[in-house]
């Protein structure tokens, strides 16, 4: 295990949260997310991403947290992180426990804003307090303080089991 | 164990490894039939496969396989040297050996923690044992099994007939094997088994030279997509060459708001210059500039011949190239299928029932991706047959059946499908039992069980949360049930249905699609957003104008339906199901007082309905509107959006866009929508609805004073075309649209007509069925659809390319021929001309009461000779057959007055002198539950009205004519 791990940063509302920069394929702030009725309000809805196609989850309604960005903003640009696959994360770090917890098909996750991508020291990742107002413990995978911010260390396990387990 | 190193060479030997083994079962299966009867030809198959798995292994060391192979040659040698029989006890232990085989060559990582000394604990004995020592043996396990022992006997007298008749290949007689000769003609294979050092050779000489390569299924798949993907690409610059999007679409914009600009430009000017004279002239000056811009920008892309030919070189290549790839993804059933005899086998014994499996179809293949889907319900099925179907020697007995129950596994090409149908002599499906069990269950009241047909309450086993067995056994029942294969069966896009008699059996019949990656839907709007919905889910469409819903549209509660050729269908609409808003409501207030703000909203003036189809049954759904057909390549749907049932996969559109494939059966029951309420009597009335259409016919014009009909049984699809569509190739006319390139025939080429009369920007493509070739031919001018064909007069022309004429609406009429148009349209697959007139010496019997019919029919069959008599109904047509004139062939439509054509048939079988009487039928009914019908009644054939090749070949076999190809 390296000391130090690469996390992408982004922020819903006022929250940062950060997930494992090896679970991610791209940043891209130009799908277009057609809405599919009947899903649920977790999924935002699909897009075409050179003709493979994007379930895009909503993750402020998963984590309950509010979302800065208004409720029309399918229509509008916002950064949309893409998840490697599980095949796809094997290929570039084999053995990661990540294959388990990413899923076959392509998912990308609509956040408000995107940020750095900061080295963490393995040491300085905390686990997650138990009073973390409104959003479930069982998303984050840890914190880590930075200066005058939290950084929510996002379990993709749990999030993306959330609505696919029909 | 680590085999790291050995790479590529053991994914080699576990491939090959698995090929023996899967020759292996049903060698050991046929080995356990014939028991001392076996040849040596099987035996020897048997230890060469066996010995090449314990060659390649022991040449890797790979010792467990090895040992376990070594002890399974040895007893094969015994065998094959008669030293021991084949008893079940024996072929048990094999099995056993086998089984673990695989696991261990499956899991070759692991191999070494694979426990293999109980199998070649029970093997071992058979090394030394002698044949009496074996006798002794089983007789002591057979006493316990007697009754099945001694049934399973009187059968194989049975079973050798059976076997020599399905299987490829005859064995050489039995009893041939004991005499001396055939030792010495095995001699070769002897040294096989001494000389080992020589073993690999002889191994590797025993499989032939191979014409196929392994290639893996991850590489196939991505190929698969790349193709899907191309096509795709492909319909994206086909709408940009053509136009209809991207940049000559902004072009040709930019150019009309230049136009516009333009004449603004010009008003201003003349206001200023206060002359027409200044005006013109700059008009003609700004004129010459748009001109130029045309020439220069517009046409080169719009107008290269070499761009076109180029866009057709592609399109040719992309749909060979995809279909190719396709069919390297195609399997044999034979992979399911294989493994289906020693299931039953195993069955039967742990049962403790004598069942029989015969199978054929071993050679259709379907798409890897759906022989997968249908592995596991077609086991269950299998299973479910075995358990609750079959019953014990016992019961057979004295219900006079044959102790031993059969199983039939049958697969046959269905025209774009594939049929797979199971069918056991069990004791079949008892509706009382269903009944209660629904109603116990909640599926359905006491009131409605009451009066549901036979038929739909068969259907009810397939409901989720139904089981009929009494006692959830071992062997079925084990959580999964017929709905789970049902919906199995469903999500491929394919359907089951269950047909059964009380006492005589089950049938199960699957109709499934090859390849699943490309078809045909229609692109619908609905709130605002934009579905697909394949085709072949589509009836039909209707529009209903907003000034005739009042009428047309019938309220029935919240419910509204609509009346369609004098059946009721069930309104739905798509906005509602899926819980967006409607947007609009036809002049009521919608629910929420939604109120029209931008287009979105505007009320469309009409209602678009798009009639579905569920089986048998239809309903129609509304949209807010229904664009074009396009090709689309299905993906699965997403499993974050498998919450609604409304949808059967994702799809990219030609533009970029992504669409949610609808599912007509998953909607119907959203909303609702309960079919089986509906009785036999509904059903039955729409078919007939159906049957009256036989006499619709389209009139139309070709830009002169003629007006023609064909019957609208005959069109397939008609479309409206620019005629900047139609292609010039080789000096044959094409129709370029939707990726699809269709020759074009010209009506006045082929008939004795004028041209039109002038050239027009757009004309009518008429495409017909039932042709051997795409073709379709142009119209100028639709005029109407007349009901019935009896204004037709075949004695006044009874030209080339046409069946006659006859005044409607005070016009004179041309009926064409469509067969023999395209006959003549492609002389080189004409197959009658090539032939003689084969059917010269028969004499026909043709009963059909629309003389529309009855002459196509009559010109289908006098091509080849025949001579045909035609009456126009059933009466007639009995009385002619009793008169004693010499018939060889009846051939008889269903819907007849007085005597239909079913009763024909009846009176035709009762009669001692007719009974064997060759009988087809001729119909538009055309559902599983009419052909039924219709062969039980005793006919040889049934087939669909004007398929002329089946009709030719069916009427060739029925009477037992040599055609020639």
């Amino acid at each position: 295990m390296p000391k130090i791990q690469q996390f992408l940063s982004f922020k819903i509302g006022s929250r940062l949260f950060g997930i494992d920069i090896i679970a991610v394929k791209e940043v891209n702030s130009y799908v277009k997310v057609i809405p599919i009725p009947r899903t649920g309000e977790t999924v935002l809805g699909v897009a075409n991403l050179r003709g493979y196609l994007v379930t895009v989850l909503e993750p402020s309604i998963i984590f309950n947290v509010t979302s800065s960005a208004d409720k029309e903003k399918t229509f509008k640009n916002f950064p949309c992180i893409i998840l490697k696959t599980s095949a796809e994360v094997s290929l570039s770090l084999a053995g990661t426990p990540l294959a388990n917890q990413l899923m076959p098909e392509v998912v990308g996750l609509q956040v408000d804003k995107i940020g750095e991508v900061l080295d963490i020291e393995r040491g300085c990742i905390e686990p997650a307090p138990a009073n973390m107002s409104g959003m479930e413990q069982r998303f984050l995978n840890g914190v880590v303080r930075l200066d005058g911010d939290l950084m929510l260390l996002v379990n993709l396990g749990e999030l993306l089991s959330v609505d696919s387990l029909s | 164990m680590d085999w790291s190193d050995l790479g590529d060479f053991i994914t080699e030997l576990v491939g090959e490894a698995k090929d023996h083994l899967a020759t292996i079962e049903p060698d050991l299966l046929e080995l356990e039939k014939k028991g001392d009867a076996v040849d040596d030809e099987l035996l020897n198959r048997l230890f060469r496969a066996v010995h090449s798995i314990k060659g390649g292994f022991n040449f890797l060391d790979i010792k467990p396989v090895g040992n376990l192979t070594h002890v399974m040659e040895s007893v094969l040698i015994r065998l094959r040297d008669r030293k021991l029989s084949a008893t079940p006890e024996l072929v048990d232990c094999f099995f056993a050996a086998v089984d673990k085989l695989s696991i261990m060559v499956n899991d070759i990582e692991s191999i070494d923690t694979i426990p293999i000394d109980k199998e070649i604990l029970d093997l071992k004995p058979f090394e030394k044992m002698t044949a009496d020592e074996q006798a002794k043996l089983a007789k002591k396990g057979d006493s316990k099994k007697t009754a099945k022992k001694t049934s399973k006997n009187k059968n194989v007298a049975k079973e050798k007939s059976k076997l020599s008749a399905s299987d490829e290949k005859p064995k050489p007689a039995a009893t041939a094997v004991e005499t001396p000769t055939a030792k010495v003609q095995d001699e070769p294979e002897e040294n096989l088994a001494e000389g080992k050092d020589e073993d690999g050779e002889v191994a590797i000489k025993t499989s032939v030279a191979s014409e196929s390569l392994r290639v893996r299924v991850s590489v196939l798949n991505r190929l698969m997509n790349l193709a899907g993907e191309m096509v795709l690409a492909r319909n994206q610059l086909s709408s940009t060459v053509t136009g209809k999007g991207g940049q000559l679409q902004t072009m040709k914009d930019g150019i009309g708001r230049m136009e516009q600009s333009i004449s603004r430009v010009a008003g201003v000017l003349e206001l200023k210059a206060g002359g027409s004279a200044s005006r013109d002239f700059i008009e003609a000056q700004l004129q010459v500039i748009m001109d130029e811009y045309q020439k220069i920008i517009l046409r080169p892309l719009e107008d290269d011949p070499v761009l076109k030919s180029v866009m057709a070189q592609v399109d040719f290549l992309t749909s060979e190239m995809q279909e190719n790839i396709m069919s390297t993804r195609l399997q044999p059933l034979g992979v399911v299928f294989g493994s289906i005899p020693r299931m039953v086998r195993d069955l039967g014994r742990t049962l403790g029932k004598s069942i029989e499996v015969e199978i054929s179809g071993d050679e259709v293949e379907l798409d890897k991706s759906i022989i997968e889907t249908i592995s596991d319900p077609l086991v269950h099925l299998i299973r479910n047959c075995c358990d609750h179907g079959i019953e014990t020697a016992e019961e057979r007995e004295k219900e006079n059946k044959p102790s031993t129950g059969l199983i039939e596994v049958r697969a046959v090409h269905d025209g774009d499908r594939v049929m797979v149908e199971i069918v056991d002599d069990g004791r079949g499906l008892n509706p009382t039992k269903i009944k209660n069990r629904a109603i116990e269950k909640g599926l359905i009241t006491r009131q409605e069980a009451d009066v549901m047909p036979n038929s739909r309450l068969q259907s009810l086993i397939m409901a989720p949360g139904f089981s009929t067995a009494d006692v959830v056994s071992e062997v079925s029942g084990r959580g999964v049930g017929m709905d789970v294969v049902k919906a199995n069966i469903e999500s491929l896009g394919g359907t089951i249905d269950i047909t059964s008699s009380m006492g005589m059996g089950m049938t199960i019949r699957m109709h499934l699609p090859v390849t699943m990656a490309i078809i045909h839907a229609f692109l619908l709007r609905a709130g605002g957003l934009l579905f697909a919905m394949p085709q072949s889910s589509i009836e039909e469409f209707v529009r209903v104008r907003k000034r005739d819903i009042a009428t047309k549209v019938e309220s029935l509660g919240d419910s509204s339906v609509i009346r369609r050729r004098g059946r009721l269908l069930p309104l739905v609409h798509l906005a509602d199901v899926l819980g967006i808003p409607r947007m609009f409501n036809f002049g009521k207030t919608l629910p929420g007082g939604t109120v029209a703000k931008d287009k979105e909203n505007i009320e469309p003036d009409a209602m678009m309905i798009v009639v579905l189809k569920v089986g048998d049954y239809r309903y129609g759904l509304v949209v807010k509107e229904i664009f074009d057909y396009e090709e689309v390549v299905i993906k699965p749907v997403s499993s974050y959006l498998k919450r609604s049932n409304c949808y059967s996969g994702m799809t990219i559109l030609s533009d970029g866009g992504v669409s949610m494939m609808l599912d007509s059966a998953g909607i119907a029951d959203e909303a609702g929508l309960r079919f089986e309420n509906l009785g036999d009597q509904e059903h039955e009335k729409s078919a007939a609805s159906e049957a009256d259409s036989s006499h619709n016919i389209l009139l139309f014009k070709n830009g002169t004073n003629e007006t023609f009909a064909i019957n609208i049984n005959l069109v397939s699809r008609i479309d409206k075309i620019a005629v900047s569509e139609i292609i010039t190739l080789g000096g044959k006319e094409y129709l370029n649209k939707k990726n699809k390139t269709t020759p074009v025939l010209r009506l006045e080429n082929y008939l004795p007509i004028a041209k039109p009369e002038e050239d027009l920007d757009h004309y009518f493509f008429i495409e017909p069925k039932y042709s051997r070739f795409p073709l379709g031919f142009l119209a100028t001018e639709l005029l109407d659809v007349y009901e019935s064909s009896e204004a037709m007069d075949t004695d006044v022309v009874a030209g080339a390319g046409v069946l006659g004429t006859g005044m409607i609406n005070d016009t004179l009429t041309l009926f064409i021929d469509v067969f023999d148009l395209h006959d003549r349209f492609h002389p080189e697959d004409d197959l009658d001309s090539s032939n003689e007139k084969y059917l010269s010496d028969f004499r026909i019997l043709l009963a059909e009461d629309s003389p529309f019919f009855q002459q196509v029919v009559k010109k289908f069959l006098s091509g080849v000779g025949a001579d045909v008599v035609g009456v126009d109904n059933g009466q007639h047509a009995w009385e002619l057959l009793n008169s004693g004139e010499k018939f060889d062939l009846l051939l008889t439509d269903v819907m007849m007055p007085d005597v239909s054509g079913l009763e024909l048939i009846k009176r035709v079988r009762r009669d001692q002198r007719l009974k064997e009487f060759p009988c087809i039928i001729i119909s538009m009914l055309a559902t599983d539950a009419d052909v039924e019908q219709g062969m039980s009644v005793g006919a040889d054939r049934y087939l669909i009205k004007l398929d002329k090749d089946e009709l030719l070949k069916s009427i060739a076999e029925v009477l037992g004519v040599e055609v020639n190809a």
